[in-house]
């Protein structure tokens, strides 16, 4: 527990913790980060799962780089809303659960982005990666329902 | 008004999503889930016309439209479900009228879109750009939802009542 503490005692996570714009903020950007990593996974895996068909792999290849950039703003600003609060989120399970489902939805994204590289243009897509389209977009979805779960079940401050 | 708010709050959804232990929780999931989605094809589809995705035909990329379709349906449903929760705690909140302003203009929007570009677009060759009214109104779009969503997520923040 002893780096939890810490961290949540640096001067900036108490800064993040009290300013009264810096929270609005950090929230700002994760809800923003999370529509565009979220809905562009989703658009990637109904291409992948046949829909729309004219979609190019080139297009794919566009979305999965700003999928990543809305990822990378959510890992900072996940991790900055983190520092404030991490004693108290360590063993809340809703958020272990998000946790876990974004570790599982990022390897399976990363998965289906290198197959689809080594595919030829008009090549069909083979059923093992139909399947990861499935897990990836199902992966994202408890994401989302358990961050908000842990809203909920997050022990109060004091 | 203050009669209007009563009777929205009194309506037999009002009573579910108070009396239902989960109704809340469930409308928020369901909320965040269906903005994922709008906001994911929002981006596709604005970027495609502002020629961000060079390679993909305009048809094909047009052809995702439906999913924001049921993804704004979800958003509507959820949100009026919030609405009724609670309604003074939203007609007392400056953000929530900015938020109904931008997604009533990014509503109108998209209907002229609908109705003025997109049998024209959708038509487009893959190298073509797309005219210059259309790359603005796809630029307008994107800033109207992000704002929107935006606007969403600090509605605790500038609740004149505490809220959650």
């Amino acid at each position: 527990m002893g780096f939890l503490t810490w961290l949540q005692e640096t001067e900036f996570a108490q800064f993040l913790a009290s300013d009264p714009y810096a929270y609005p903020v950090l929230l700002c950007f994760h809800a923003m980060g999370m529509a565009t990593v979220v809905g562009l996974v989703w658009v990637m895996s109904a291409r992948v799962l046949g829909y729309p068909r004219g979609l190019t792999l080139e297009a794919f290849h566009r979305m999965s780089t700003i999928a990543l950039w809305g990822f990378a703003v959510n890992a900072v600003s996940g991790f900055m809303i983190f520092s404030t609060e991490a004693t108290r989120v360590i063993d809340n399970a809703e958020f272990l659960i998000k946790m876990a489902a974004i570790l599982i939805g990022g390897l399976s994204v990363w998965y289906m982005m290198r197959t689809v590289r080594g595919l030829r243009a008009d090549a069909g897509f083979p059923l093992s990666l139909k399947i990861t389209a499935v897990v990836t977009s199902a992966a994202w979805f408890i994401a989302i329902v358990f961050g908000r779960l842990v809203a909920y079940t997050i022990k109060p401050p004091f | 008004m203050d009669d209007l708010l009563r009777w929205v709050r009194d309506t037999p959804l009002g009573h579910f999503m108070r009396e239902t232990g989960n109704a809340f929780p469930v409308a928020e999931m369901s909320h965040f889930i269906s903005l994922s989605l709008l906001m994911g094809v929002m981006l596709v589809v604005d970027l495609r016309i502002l020629g961000v995705f060079k390679q993909a035909s305009y048809s094909s990329v047009l052809k995702l439209i439906p999913l924001a379709i049921v993804g704004f349906a979800i958003n509507l449903i959820s949100g009026v479900c919030f609405i009724v929760t609670n309604p003074f705690l939203y007609f007392t909140n400056p953000a929530f009228y900015w938020k109904l302003t931008f997604i009533l203009l990014g509503g109108l929007n998209a209907l002229w879109f609908t109705f003025a570009e997109h049998r024209l677009i959708s038509g487009l060759p893959t190298d073509a750009r797309a005219p210059a009214l259309a790359r603005v109104m796809a630029a307008a779009s994107l800033g109207m939802w992000t704002l929107v969503l935006l606007l969403g997520r600090l509605l605790p923040t500038f609740a004149p009542v505490a809220g959650g």
